[in-house]
């Protein structure tokens, strides 16, 4: 098999072979190592790369594998992660100026659970700065480009986490998501993305956002990667005191048989179509096709008062960002790309009776919409794009102005969710004029193993799997 | 518009959090707290896939 034909495998494709030792993991990382080399000018998804440390690990994990068998199901598989995930003695930049320097004193719990699980680690991906903005334009690392068109944004936050595996230069990668930061750059790219309910994923060693909505989880290319990852990064962390202590669950082990008996719902009015193109709504209706060709039937679910959910969503989010960021905005304000120091210090504006009023009606806000939706169906199918990819240049942002009209609408559908807590799969369908088109699927919480089964049912029956960008 | 719901609509957010709050009505109950969201999203889990 050729370097480009092992780099087409999926992440569970290729673990396997490495634990049957049909490739060994050096094969592989200096087959990543070689296409990143080669499209990195055009992608950008790289923050730092390290290829001397890659191949050492994958040596070592080698020789493991001879001695003593695979360490666990991502034995010897090169990831990379958004520059957010804190590793012990090696600087995490949060894609920013003011961290460009930063060294952590302590690694990310789900760093350290994958590298439990055997994988290798080749370095960390380009993000927003901050990880607050929707599009994957960076100011100080210089934007990412999409692998579909490069003249086309990746989304945001995890930009890099979505081209980089997109292009087939990593298996997957993690990401973050406090508005949509997984969800977007998975539909822009392709890929399977899932925002984990709200307390599943360990945050210890995560820069954070916005503290009662950020979510860590991962971006695939296909919804059993995402479930292995998954499997291997959720569960209780006496780190992070935020963190169910729900028993783990075998994701991948869930995957099968077809859960078809359940009740699927499909969003089709509200205010998550008030942005979307008409292209892009009759793109959600070709999107649909494969839940029929499966036999399942779907059930219109009138819509929950996004607009309700989305106003409290912001208050949390500004109020809990300009918290965090108070003291560089006080003290280095200029080392901030205008659209971020713009969002931030919207923030400072926040009254604290706003904020606990906000914090104070959630647990009701999401009583409501369980009820509201999950009586009547166990998975809802909802706008995640308002449209394909837009280009770079169509999104570039240095006004308040500018935001509100280019770069607001494009989290528009993803950030009720986080303020809910509820888990969200993003999966691809098929191609509009070229690029990626997608949708969501929102589950009750604790949901992930319907939510995919389900999309990996949904993957089967679109054919999506096999479609590749040209320039991977 | 509140419902695009992001930082340079703060002053929109800001309003229409008041009129949510007034729509549950005017008794506060013990479960109006951050945590209580943790523990609803326990409460309302998905039930485990039967394998």
């Amino acid at each position: 098999m050729s370097a480009s034909e092992l780099l087409h495998l999926s992440l569970c494709e290729v673990a396997d072979r490495i634990a049957r030792r049909d490739v060994s993991s050096v094969e592989l990382t200096e087959a990543c190592l070689g296409r990143i080399e080669r499209l990195e000018p055009e992608l950008n998804a790289f923050i730092s790369l390290d290829p001397e440390g890659a191949l050492e690990q994958a040596r070592a994990a080698d020789r493991r594998l001879a001695a003593t068998g695979p360490a666990g199901r991502l034995h010897g598989v090169p990831l990379a992660h958004k520059d957010l995930f804190y590793r012990k003695g090696v600087v995490t930049t949060c894609g920013s100026r003011i961290r460009a320097d930063f060294v952590p004193e302590v690694t990310a719990t789900v760093l350290e659970r994958l590298q439990g699980a055997g994988a290798l680690h080749l370095g960390g991906l380009n993000m927003a700065e901050f990880a607050l903005g929707p599009t994957g334009h960076n100011e100080h690392f210089g934007d990412c480009h999409n692998p579909w068109d490069p003249t086309r944004i990746t989304g945001g936050s995890s930009s890099g986490s979505a081209a980089a595996t997109a292009a087939r230069t990593i298996f997957a990668a993690l990401g973050s998501d406090t508005g949509g930061s997984i969800r977007l750059p998975a539909a822009y790219c392709g890929l399977v993305g899932i925002k984990p309910t709200n307390g599943l994923v360990s945050r210890a060693g995560v820069m954070p956002l916005s503290q009662s909505l950020d979510c860590v989880g991962p971006l695939a290319r296909t919804a059993r990667d995402a479930a292995r990852l998954l499997t291997a990064i959720a569960g209780a962390d006496p780190e992070d005191p935020t963190c169910s202590t729900r028993p783990g669950v075998d994701y991948e082990a869930m995957l099968d048989p077809p859960a078809l008996d359940r009740r699927i719902g499909l969003l089709v009015d509200g205010p998550l179509f008030r942005h979307m193109t008409p292209a892009a709504r009759r793109a959600y209706e070709v999107a649909t096709q494969p839940w029929l060709d499966l036999g399942i039937e779907l059930i219109p679910i009138p819509s929950p008062d996004f607009a309700a959910i989305a106003a409290a969503a912001a208050v949390v989010m500004q109020a809990e960002t300009a918290a965090f960021h108070r003291p560089w905005l006080a003290e280095r304000p200029d080392d901030y790309a205008p659209q971020v120091r713009i969002r931030l210090e919207t923030g400072l504006d926040v009254p604290a009776v706003a904020y606990l009023e906000a914090m104070a009606v959630r647990g009701r806000m999401l009583d409501d919409f369980c009820r509201e939706v999950f009586e009547r169906c166990d998975a809802l199918v909802a706008p995640v794009m308002r449209s394909p990819a837009p280009t770079i240049e169509a999104t570039v942002a240095r006004t308040a102005d500018e935001l509100r009209e280019r770069v607001m609408p494009i989290s528009h559908c993803t950030r009720p969710i986080n303020y809910l807590g509820l888990p969200s799969l993003t999966l691809p369908s098929h191609l509009e004029d070229g690029l990626p088109f997608a949708f969501q699927l929102i589950g009750r919480p604790f949901g992930e193993a319907l939510l995919l089964n389900l999309g990996h049912a949904y993957e089967q029956a679109s054919g999506w799997r096999r479609i590749a960008p040209a320039l991977a | 518009m509140a419902d695009d719901g992001d930082a340079v609509i703060a002053a929109e957010a800001l309003k229409r959090i008041g009129e949510i709050v007034r729509s549950f009505g005017t008794t506060r109950r013990l479960d109006d707290e951050p945590a209580h969201h943790a523990k609803m999203l326990d409460r309302l889990a998905e039930p485990e896939l039967e394998r």
